[in-house]
């Protein structure tokens, strides 16, 4: 059996807020009692003066004791507690917080001997807890400094160029020919209404120009492997396979905007055409005559594909736009259900729509606008949802507005949601993905307009930055919003029967299944592993652990719990532990 | 612990990021993470902006406040990262290759250091001078209200750990920096110019962000829905675009207030049972990431009534008999006037702008211009932004700025 550790106990009276309503003379009784701890100390406040750097000195001279602190939450001063003995040079393993006032002294004010009694209970499962803390030494990752942009669109270049000039290698691998990906494609760009080779020119160029920036045109990713620091990846070009190590990778693959032939007639009947095919006029630089018609929302916001392809409606306001400035007397309609165009210069679209005297027209999703014509389109009957009236509208041209659709790649190992793109944390993290390393940004991720790809590029860009800049990681630092993750999960490679569980629920795939000379045998990657404990909740005979929260140590805890109380009285001395035996 | 920096710019003088909400919090974690030293400078007491003070967000309904806590303390922790709160620029100047900042922090009677959270200061103070910035931010931060406070000193005598000051100066420093980031987010527009509101003429018309708070958990009703003589509101309207796409206000949308009205009339309707909910919009906004899902899925399966109007008069009853509201529901053509317990008035945001910006760096609508030399703009002062997007430019803006000097 192990030995286990010395705990100190430090209680803090808090000037009162604690030490008016719990009894510490009781707790202090108790814990003098307890051979697992060796002293028991209480101070007014711990966060105030010189206490904690002498508390720091002390455990610094004694290396192998730990500290376990009975205060305010660690969302108050606990955590910053730990923090200052960290910078004391204390490892924050040997110190737990163990809350006393917000959860026990504040919510029972007004029973002192409850308050004394739970805290005493809180206290001694602390104690139980950090005697059983297992704290497995960090891993450092040898990070490959080289960032994998997987698309050449205005995302991954935009990703692409900022890395550049920071001075990281960059790897550009684009599937077709040409840099550029959706600007080759665009008469002008939204909402600047700058024309789109103008855009992609000084973008190419940068990249062209940039020594740290590496170009594979018409080339694939055909596999992607490893972890954060160590992706590697497979491309199949024109010259064969070649392998590449790089550190992150930006998915940066963008979508497809794809329209199905029948839809409104597309692709049966002359003068139905795309917003691409649209869009490719106006490049092509033809006169471009004849009443227009333009049909939003195909196939999108239905329930089947329950999402708005966000780049339709401003595509034809502008395109609209640009159709009236060419021949003011060309009739254009728009048949919107609600058009897309949040904030302040897409608002000013439609409104430069509406004065340059494209009509707008509400239809009902119920109610679709039919094509009219027999061998080619001569209009449009839709019903006005706002008028209630039937209206025929006359037109050379339908122009359905083409909504993206996600890509399939499936040499990404990334879960994708139910559309099929790709899935991203929330809230600030949007760029990043359950695999650290692994960014995603542009239209892969979900429809967005040129600018705004272009902003998730450079943010992508950020985020590999902070991994390769340097040589060697910590696999604790990857998780980006919390300073280290809780624990790196384990498994018993003694009592593993290979079930599969873990590798079934693990969010990060970091678990796997191995044959060994014995059986298969789950594996977990120290790197991929976010210490989210689902492996050690579903594992049938508690092979896969948390070192942190181990099963032993937490079916101790749950004892420990109730230890004080089993002939109902509170506060008794500390007795019938099962922790030790 | 420390990160190498990713050039050799060690020596580069670090970036002011202006404004501790979900904008700046993002690009000063990630120009700290690159190396570079980072003064990020708040005007209220805490970092985390509007988000933190969010009772929910969408499109996952998880709570405001956690996902921007882990992010401040990370700020705060780290050790490239000033933080200054209850701060503003005063003032921007030019120089060869910097720029000096003038920050101006006000007096803040209660020292963060020393304060132990215990909340006796308020229960001492009887002008209810002394009170939480916001209900559920934690660790709490305690201000006194200068306008309130007599001076009579009964808050610092309770204080245990002499936190108080009553007599603490203002500060002004003087930095020398190398790039600013503004990232002052958004605030309330004054809906005077538009009365047919009605804001201000009743207590039970509100704005969508005191609605938040009047609603949330933490709040003053503990997550009921209530009128402000305390019967349960049964009928709650939301009117969109009260403030925005409206010239006599301004001309942009706002962005984020149909998905934040779809989120609050669903707890509204989680909450009060069988009772109604309306949203008068214009055009329902759902283009981001996962909203069209969350209107069909979340918000319509609440049983949420959708109206396409824009009322044009909103008025309280006499005799406390709840706010009508007059609208012509352009699908159906059918005029209307009905009797609402709530109405919150949803749209009305205009970028916050600081005093130290040069109305040379603005754009249409009084929003700070992108790319001014020496300075960046990202979330909502640079153009109406959801969380997610705000967080996504504070990253990229924080990129360019890092690159900005490198090349």
């Amino acid at each position: 059996m192990t030995a286990f550790p010395v705990v100190n106990c430090i209680l803090c009276r808090c000037h009162g807020e604690i030490g008016d309503i719990v009894s510490f003379n009781r707790l202090q009784r108790q814990l003098a009692g307890d051979d697992r701890v060796a002293s028991v100390e209480s101070c007014d406040a711990l966060c105030l003066g010189d206490i904690l750097a002498n508390l720091a000195r002390r455990m610094q001279a004694d290396n192998g004791t730990r500290l376990l602190i009975a205060g305010c939450s660690p969302l108050a001063r606990g955590e910053d507690l730990i923090d200052r003995l960290e910078a004391y040079g204390v490892d924050p393993a040997r110190v737990m917080v163990t809350d006393i006032r917000e959860g026990c002294a504040w919510i029972h004010a007004a029973q002192s001997e409850a308050a004394t009694a739970k805290a005493a209970d809180l206290i001694r499962m602390g104690i139980t807890a950090l005697r059983y803390r297992e704290a497995p030494p960090d891993i450092d990752i040898a990070v490959c400094q080289r960032v994998l942009v997987m698309g050449g669109g205005p995302a991954g270049l935009a990703a692409a160029a900022a890395l550049g000039r920071a001075g990281v290698a960059v790897t550009l691998v684009e599937a077709t020919g040409r840099l550029g990906g959706m600007l080759n494609y665009l008469g002008r760009v939204t909402p600047s209404n700058q024309g789109a080779d103008a855009m992609r020119e000084p973008l190419v160029e940068a990249i062209q120009n940039d020594p740290h920036i590496q170009v594979h045109l018409g080339t694939r990713v055909a596999a992607l492997s490893g972890s954060a620091g160590n992706f590697e990846a497979r491309l199949s070009g024109k010259n064969g396979e070649t392998h590449l190590t790089a550190g992150a990778v930006i998915v940066a693959t963008g979508a497809k905007p794809r329209l199905s032939r029948g839809i409104y007639r597309y692709g049966e009947l002359p003068g139905v055409i795309s917003g691409m095919e649209m869009e490719k006029a106006f490049r092509d630089g033809g006169p471009i005559g004849g009443d227009t018609v333009f049909i939003q929302c195909v196939n999108v916001r239905n329930q089947e594909r329950s999402y708005c392809s966000a780049v339709c409606c401003p595509a034809a306001l502008k395109n609209a736009i640009r159709l009236k400035e060419g021949d003011p007397g060309m009739a254009v309609t728009i048949l919107h259900r609600d058009i897309m165009s949040p904030g302040r210069q897409l608002e000013a679209l439609y409104r430069r729509a509406t004065a340059a005297g494209v009509l707008f027209i509400r239809f009902d999703p119920q109610e679709p606008p039919r094509i009219e014509g027999r061998d080619k389109v001569t209009g449009v009957t839709v019903a006005d949802a706002l008028s209630g009236r039937e209206r025929s509208i006359a037109a050379q041209r339908v122009v359905l507005s083409t909504p993206l659709e996600p890509r399939e790649n499936r040499a990404i190992p990334l879960p994708a949601e139910r559309h099929g793109f790709y899935r991203v944390q929330p809230f600030l993290h949007t760029v990043e993905t359950s695999a650290p390393g692994l960014f995603v940004c542009g239209a892969a991720r979900w429809p967005v307009m040129v600018e705004g790809a272009m902003t998730q590029g450079r943010a992508a860009a950020a985020k590999a930055l902070h991994l390769v800049s340097r040589p060697v990681c910590r696999a604790s630092e990857l998780i980006s919003f919390q300073k280290a993750r809780a624990a790196c999960a384990q498994v018993l490679p003694e009592t593993c029967t290979g079930c599969g569980n873990c590798v079934a629920v693990c969010p990060f795939t970091a678990c796997r299944l191995e044959q060994t000379p014995t059986g298969w045998r789950a594996m977990v990657d120290p790197v991929r592993c976010m210490g989210c404990g689902s492996c050690a909740a579903v594992c049938p005979n508690q092979s896969a652990v948390l070192p942190e929260n181990g099963f032993r140590a937490m079916v101790r805890i749950v004892a420990d719990a109730f230890a004080g109380r089993q002939d109902g009285r509170p506060c008794r001395t500390i007795q019938g532990r099962v922790a030790d035996q | 612990m420390m990160e190498q920096p990713a050039q050799s710019d060690a020596i580069a003088d670090p970036v002011l990021v202006v404004g501790g909400g979900v904008a700046g919090i993002s690009a000063a974690l990630d120009l700290a993470r690159a190396g570079r030293s980072v003064h990020l400078v708040e005007r209220a007491g805490e970092l985390g902006g509007r988000t933190a003070h969010l009772d929910k967000l969408y499109p996952t309904d998880h709570c405001g406040f956690c996902p921007v806590w882990s992010e401040a303390r990370l700020c705060r922790r780290h050790p490239r990262i000033s933080v200054h709160t209850w701060t503003t620029v005063s003032e921007l100047m030019p120089g060869e290759g910097f720029q000096t900042a003038v920050l101006h922090t006000s007096p803040n009677a209660i020292d963060p250091e020393r304060c132990i959270c215990c909340g006796r200061c308020a229960a001492a103070c009887e002008e209810n001078a002394v009170a939480l910035t916001a209900p559920h931010v934690y660790p709490p931060v305690f201000r006194i209200d200068a306008a309130r406070c007599t001076g009579c000193g009964r808050c610092s005598e309770a204080c245990p750990t002499g936190a108080v000051d009553l007599h603490r100066p203002a500060e002004a420093q003087r930095l020398r920096i190398g790039g600013v980031i503004w990232a002052t987010g958004f605030e309330a527009a004054d809906l005077a110019p538009a009365p047919e509101f009605g804001a201000g003429s009743h207590p039970d018309i509100m704005d969508a962000l005191a609605f938040e708070t009047w609603i949330a958990e933490a709040g003053p009703n503990q997550g009921a829905i209530r009128c402000h003589d305390g019967r349960p509101a049964t009928r709650v309207a939301f009117i969109q675009c009260a403030g925005a796409r409206d010239r006599r206000l301004q001309s942009h949308c706002s962005a984020v207030c149909c998905m934040h009205a779809l989120k609050q009339a669903r707890w509204v309707r989680r909450r009060q049972g069988d009772g109604r909910c309306v949203i008068f919009y214009t055009d329902l906004r759902t283009e981001g990431h996962g909203y069209e899902t969350y209107f069909r899925q979340a918000a319509l399966a609440e049983g949420i009534e959708m109206v396409r109007a824009r009322p044009g008069l909103v008025y309280p009853l006499p005799g406390g008999d709840g706010i009508a509201v007059k609208y012509e529901n352009t699908l159906t053509r059918t005029p209307a006037m009905e009797r609402f317990d709530l109405v919150v008035l949803n749209g009305g945001l205009r970028p916050a702008v600081p005093e130290a910006v040069e109305a040379s760096c603005l754009a249409a609508g009084g929003f700070v211009a992108e790319d001014v030399p020496g300075a960046r703009s990202c979330g909502f002062c640079k153009a109406p932004a959801d969380v997610e997007t705000a967080a996504v430019q504070g990253s990229a803006a924080a990129m360019e700025t890092l690159t900005e000097v490198v090349r």
